[in-house]
């Protein structure tokens, strides 16, 4: 149990308090059962926050720091890349994400060019053709791409 | 009876029906494995084919397509850790942990024997049930539901790994997000924050998408390597064998299990996410093993499989039979029936036996095609796990986009996937089961729904008149307090052990 857990239990708490205070403005019938769960959620996180606290109180923060130090250097890239998928797909919508976000994996993952490029093709010709072609599906056109094409 | 059951084989085993039901085993596969492709959806996109197709043809077609969509979910389940259907997740559970360990050719190999099994266990109860199936299924209001919802959430109990305080925490956060929506009984919108994407409430598939795939997609971009981690480098014919072995050796478990999914399948509403989670808790609950479950017990792939494939020999018939759907696929088939101007209901026991049997066997049928498909090319599905995460890692990813941008092609459900791949991520760096959540996330609803029912039409009551529902408390009662008294005994007994060792 360290830091992070700490602050997690914490926003937990936090989020479970948010949600009892909207549900008390619901009729009867509609607030019951959310105030039983939330009421058992907030009894327990509040004890696990105890609990959490305690044990980080009474931790030598040497090897916390140790800890820190061994961090995957991959960890923010990822979330970094992950994270970037969401505004991506908002730009180019679907067929742009399915192309560009693994076309920029791989290569930010140092795989030769000949996967880098036909991966992400073969992919998004594939997801295509099943998904427009063959079934149809309308596929989210992004907010770039029908700007250009006016 | 026995003349209509040689007729629904016989035109099951006819020559011009078999491509038909070869091509639905394939588009049901096909359909199963692909996230994002559900099987409702191609279902309703082929209902329009099937108009100018003869009855017998058409329903078969459907009705594999729907069997094998079943077997198909769990490949991607257990290769990937990405569901292929939401009724997969548990499956998913204990799949993916022992493809990790370089057992995918095991796993796969047991998910589709014990799918069959069940399937087979299903088609077979449901032959039996005919005569005595329409006080089964009137026996069932809302108390008897409303208790069933609760045995369930009582699973959390023992579902949970690490920390029970966190697993509970987890579980009352998954009822609440079950909450979240129009609220029929009140009409009043609940933890939407005004929004109108929330009224209809959180989606099953983006939610489970983001919990369970994101963080492990995290976990192999990070640390690198493959997805099977274990020892072992290569897959073959003798891992897929030991899977379809495992499934005999744990028969007594799929037979129990095939029961409880044709029950939980007979009683309309009552989804394969439900049946598949209850099935896998029972498994736990009932193992000698419980403790290696969630990292990799062969159980785990066993139970939710073969409950989730007997459930469709208990849907179809509740289907046929009253015209009352488990689900969504069987809504689909339902509307065929009417396209094709067959009216489901007790003429379809009556008139047209012939064409009921029909659909029992190729049921049946599909179920087995589709198992055999699967079990033929397990160990080159199961070498996928061999291959190099920076290859698997934006695959895996497009699955999740397209798999929760598919349930209703909204780019917002993609959006809500990554927020719950966020939030499934500190989940499990934290210790927070993401299991637990899913149980309340999938009962939460139930629960609040049948016991407001039941309390309306029965009054507060309501548990005193059903005898069933009665019956369910008890087992409820019954298996929290042996959970609590094994728990004691197990801790006094250790307890005892220590002091005589400090002795």
């Amino acid at each position: 149990m360290g830091r992070g857990s700490l602050i997690f239990s914490i926003i937990l708490l936090l989020v479970v308090i948010l949600l009892l205070g909207a549900t008390f403005t619901y009729p009867l019938r509609s607030k019951l059962f959310p105030l039983i769960a939330l009421s058992i959620a907030l009894l327990l996180l509040v004890a696990q926050v105890v609990q959490e606290g305690l044990v980080l109180k009474g931790k030598d923060p040497a090897p916390m720091k140790e800890k820190k130090e061994r961090r995957r250097p991959k960890f923010p890239a990822i979330w970094f890349w992950l994270a970037g998928t969401l505004p991506m797909l908002w730009l180019l919508g679907f067929m742009g994400t399915v192309i560009l976000l693994p076309f920029l994996y791989l290569r930010w993952s140092k795989e030769n060019w000949i996967v880098s490029i036909t991966l992400p093709l073969g992919c998004g010709v594939f997801f295509y053709a099943l998904f427009n072609l063959a079934l149809g599906m309308p596929l989210y056109p992004g907010i770039l791409y029908p700007r250009i094409l006016g | 009876m026995l003349e209509a059951i040689w007729q629904g084989i016989a035109n099951v085993l006819n020559p011009s029906m078999l491509p038909w039901i070869f091509l639905g085993v394939l588009v049901g596969l096909t359909v199963g494995i692909l996230p994002g492709l559900g099987i409702a959806a191609t279902l309703a996109i082929l209902l329009p084919i099937v108009y100018g197709l003869n009855p017998t043809f058409a329903l078969t077609f459907l009705l594999v397509i729907s069997a094998a969509g079943s077997q198909g979910g769990s490949v991607t389940s257990i290769l990937f850790g990405v569901p292929g259907e939401s009724f997969s997740t548990a499956t998913m559970l204990d799949g993916y942990p022992l493809a990790q360990q370089g057992k995918a050719g095991q796993a796969l190999g047991s998910a589709q024997m014990a799918s069959t099994m069940g399937a087979v266990f299903g088609g077979i109860v449901l032959a039996l049930l005919i005569p005595i199936a329409k006080p089964i299924i009137l026996a069932f209001g809302s108390p008897e539901m409303f208790m069933m919802a609760i045995l369930g959430i009582s699973f959390i109990a023992v579902l949970g790994k690490g920390s029970a305080r966190k697993a509970f925490i987890a579980a009352a956060l998954g009822i609440v997000l079950s909450f979240v929506g129009f609220h029929s009984g009140t009409g009043v919108l609940r933890y939407t924050g005004g929004m109108l994407y929330f009224w209809n409430g959180l989606q099953v598939v983006p939610v489970f998408m983001g919990l369970f795939a994101i963080p492990e997609v995290i976990d192999l971009a990070s640390k690198g390597g493959t997805i099977a981690k274990g020892e072992k480098t290569n897959v073959g014919w003798s891992d897929v064998k030991e899977g379809i072995v495992d499934s005999f050796r744990h028969w007594s478990l799929v037979l129990r299990c095939s029961a409880i999914g044709t029950a939980m399948g007979l009683v309309p509403g009552v989804g394969s996410v439900v049946s598949q989670f209850i099935c896998y808790g029972y498994a736990k609950q009932s193992s000698k093993r419980p403790q290696d479950f969630g990292s990799g017990n062969i159980e785990g792939v066993i139970a939710p499989e073969s409950g989730n494939n007997a459930k469709e020999g208990g849907s179809l018939f509740t289907a046929l039979a009253f015209g009352l759907p488990s689900g969504a696929p069987m809504v689909i088939i339902l509307a065929a029936l009417m396209v094709l101007g067959i009216k489901p209901g007790s003429d379809m026991i009556t008139k047209h036996l012939d064409l009921f049997w029909t659909l029992v066997v190729s049921l049946i049928l599909g179920n087995i095609l589709a198992s055999a498909v699967c079990i033929l090319s397990a160990k080159a599905l199961a070498k996928i796990t061999f291959i190099r995460g920076t290859v698997l890692v934006p695959i895996i990813i497009l699955l999740v986009i397209l798999g929760s941008y598919g349930v209703a092609n909204d780019v917002r459900d993609v959006v809500l996937a990554f927020a719950f791949g966020g939030i499934g991520h500190l989940m499990k760096k934290y210790d927070y089961s993401r299991v637990t959540l899913t149980i309340g996330f999938v009962l939460g609803d139930y629960v609040e729904r049948y016991f407001l029912l039941s309390l309306a039409t029965l009054g507060p009551g309501f548990l005193l008149v059903s005898p069933i529902a009665l019956g369910l408390f008890a087992v409820t009662v019954f298996g929290l307090a042996s959970r609590f008294i094994k728990g004691l005994s197990k801790k006094f007994f250790k307890g005892l052990r220590e002091e005589e060792e400090e002795e």
